[in-house]
């Protein structure tokens, strides 16, 4: 998830579609540009399995390091007042489709940025460091498809 | 109720569940008004320099950007003007590509306003989370629809948000004709999702203020304006060519908004939803027509908040024509055209409806065909305006009914009534761990 055009908000796009150039991963792969939060929770109700959820997200690590929870590890600020759709993102979208009856388990693969001023591409410094963030991921993905045992999912990867 | 206790000031500063930054500002004294201001406080946006050096068919693709939600709409009126610009015809074929495309975008746009930002209000709820938790199947029917007019989108322009299959003259990747049809049988099968839509809208308590304005929009000869036509007037009855914007938008400014405001015959005028159902209602299918009836939209409407019922007339009349378009383009099929062009010197103003209002913008290119001067008005800042008129209009009415939270409520839900728009921001997840 993310958008390609916030410098390191792009990194849970760029590995993911990395990681869509491996035939073991490439029909789990899905990739929500830009997505609000409909678009996210449409997407993890139709999903119906375990997900991974690759994104830029602020945790208060050093930049460019990683890490993969599950949600319920994990407590997202909801912004529940009356905020724009604008105002809602991947954690309102998750809430949105647990609401509504998403009931798989939900894990994160986050990474802090360097950088998220407006810029087509990754940071040099993320850059840099994408090929560790990949084989991390990897490694997470293998994980969850260990645990829950499912067959590929029936619609192909975008 | 004792009026001289009515000393207050309401000052709303970031109102919200709109797509912008607006603050609403009321003061009265003993119960009366003595303020009534909406503030506009974004900051300039500067496309309009960005695209300065450009290559015509690069402008389209850039101005895009202008906004996430009716960014085909920008998109489309760009290609306008820049084919007017330049003398380019498109075809029929790729005219009836642009036409599904602009009612794609109105379903997207519709249903997540609809939805989204204006059913909570009714159903007293404050953002569409608590509204999943309350009424779970109406925000399942939102996503199922948002996800079909996200899906139709994508297949006309390509991707769902800032579309780069259409281009100067014609589309660059024409859509399968199998998915095609597959699209036409799920709107036909997305039909009791909408009649359950205007089921929710029949039980929306629509406040009951009025004041007659200027309604402004497209209209056009043989069809309800969405893709194209002339700029028509409610206060004279006639249409001027699109060339004449300037003469239409009058913009100024004034010192409370950044944003340039506008009025043409009168103080301000209204575009929107309900200026095009007004304007144009003869025109609209007949199950829209029938679906205003239903839901008590006479017109001429003079009540801003019937602006989201307008909407939803609006999704019933897209829905059905889309079909009727998806139809026309399977039976005549698909081919790919030449879009090759000249680029000459030229100045060329373009307008399309988008889903807040009628939509303008103009480019002049040099003889090397670099963009050198441009222009964009979009909805947003021609109703602000009227807005305040509105408001300033209501609240002297609502003061003697209502407590200052309920004012409150009903100058947001006024605005909002408008569905103003503002550009994407990026999403990134704030996360605290639990110890």
């Amino acid at each position: 998830m993310g958008s390609p055009l916030g410098s390191d908000d792009g990194i849970g796009l760029a590995l993911v579609q990395a990681l869509s150039r491996d035939a073991a991963f490439a029909s789990y792969c899905e990739l929500l540009e830009n997505a609000d939060a409909a678009t996210v929770a449409s997407a993890l109700i139709e999903w119906r399995r375990p997900v991974i959820l690759a994104d830029a997200a602020n945790m208060r690590l050093t930049p460019g390091e990683c890490k993969f929870f599950e949600d319920r590890e994990a407590s997202a600020i909801l912004k529940t007042s009356s905020v724009s759709t604008h105002g809602l993102g991947l954690a309102e979208g998750l809430e949105l489709a647990r609401t509504l009856g998403f009931d798989q388990s939900a894990y994160f693969f986050g990474v802090q940025p360097f950088d998220l001023s407006p810029g087509y591409g990754l940071s040099p410094e993320m850059t840099a460091k994408f090929p560790l963030l990949l084989s991390a991921l990897r490694t997470a993905c293998s994980r969850v498809m260990k645990k829950s045992k499912h067959s590929p999912p029936r619609h192909k990867g975008r | 109720m004792d009026l001289k206790a009515k000393t207050y000031s309401i000052d709303v500063k970031h109102v919200t569940r709109v797509e912008g930054h607006g603050r609403i500002i009321v003061s009265t004294k003993e119960g009366v008004v003595q303020e009534v201001k909406l503030s506009i406080t974004e900051a300039n946006r500067f496309f309009e320099n960005f695209v300065k050096g450009m290559q015509p068919a690069e402008v389209p693709w850039i101005v895009s950007r202008i906004c996430g939600i009716c960014c085909v709409g920008h998109q489309l009126t760009a290609t306008k003007a820049v084919e007017a610009a330049l003398d380019i015809q498109p075809s029929p074929q790729t005219i009836l590509l642009r036409k599904l495309l602009t009612e794609s975008q109105f379903l997207q746009s519709h249903v997540l306003h609809v939805y989204f930002l204006a059913v909570p209000d009714f159903l007293g709820v404050k953002s569409v989370l608590p509204l999943a938790k309350s009424h779970p199947d109406v925000v399942k029917r939102a996503l199922r629809l948002k996800k079909l007019a996200n899906d139709y989108t994508a297949m006309f322009g390509g991707r769902t948000l800032h579309p780069m299959s259409n281009t100067l003259k014609g589309f660059r990747k024409l859509p399968d004709l199998d998915e095609v049809a597959a699209l036409r049988k799920r709107l036909l099968d997305s039909i009791p999702d909408i009649e359950e839509t205007v089921r929710v809208a029949k039980t929306l308590k629509i406040p009951p203020y009025e004041r007659e304005t200027e309604y402004v929009s497209l209209k056009h000869p043989d069809e309800y304006a969405l893709y194209d036509g002339d700029v028509y007037s409610s206060d004279t009855r006639s249409s001027v060519p699109v060339d004449w914007y300037r003469a239409v938008t009058n913009e100024f400014s004034v010192t409370h908004s950044t944003t340039k405001w506008s009025k043409w015959h009168r103080d301000s005028y209204f575009v929107g939803a309900l200026a095009r159902v007004n304007n144009n209602f003869d025109q609209l299918l007949p199950q829209a027509q029938q679906t205003a009836v239903e839901l008590g939209l006479k017109v001429p409407c003079y009540n801003p908040y019937m602006n989201n019922v307008a909407q939803v007339v609006e999704v019933v009349h897209c829905a059905y024509n889309s079909v009727r378009m998806l139809d026309e383009l399977l039976g005549s099929g698909l081919k790919q055209e030449d879009i090759s062009y000249q680029v000459k010197a030229g100045r060329g103003a373009g307008s399309c409806e988008v889903p807040r209002g009628i939509l303008f913008h103009e480019y002049e290119f040099d003889d090397g065909g670099r963009c050198i001067r441009a222009n964009a008005i979009i909805p947003t800042s021609q109703n602000i305006n009227n807005v305040e008129q509105d408001m300033k209009a209501f609240v002297p009415k609502m003061l003697p009914a209502m407590s200052k939270e309920e004012l409150t409520l009903h100058m947001e839900m006024l605005l909002r009534a408008y569905d103003p728009c503002i550009s994407c921001s990026v999403h990134m997840l704030d996360v605290e761990f639990v110890d």
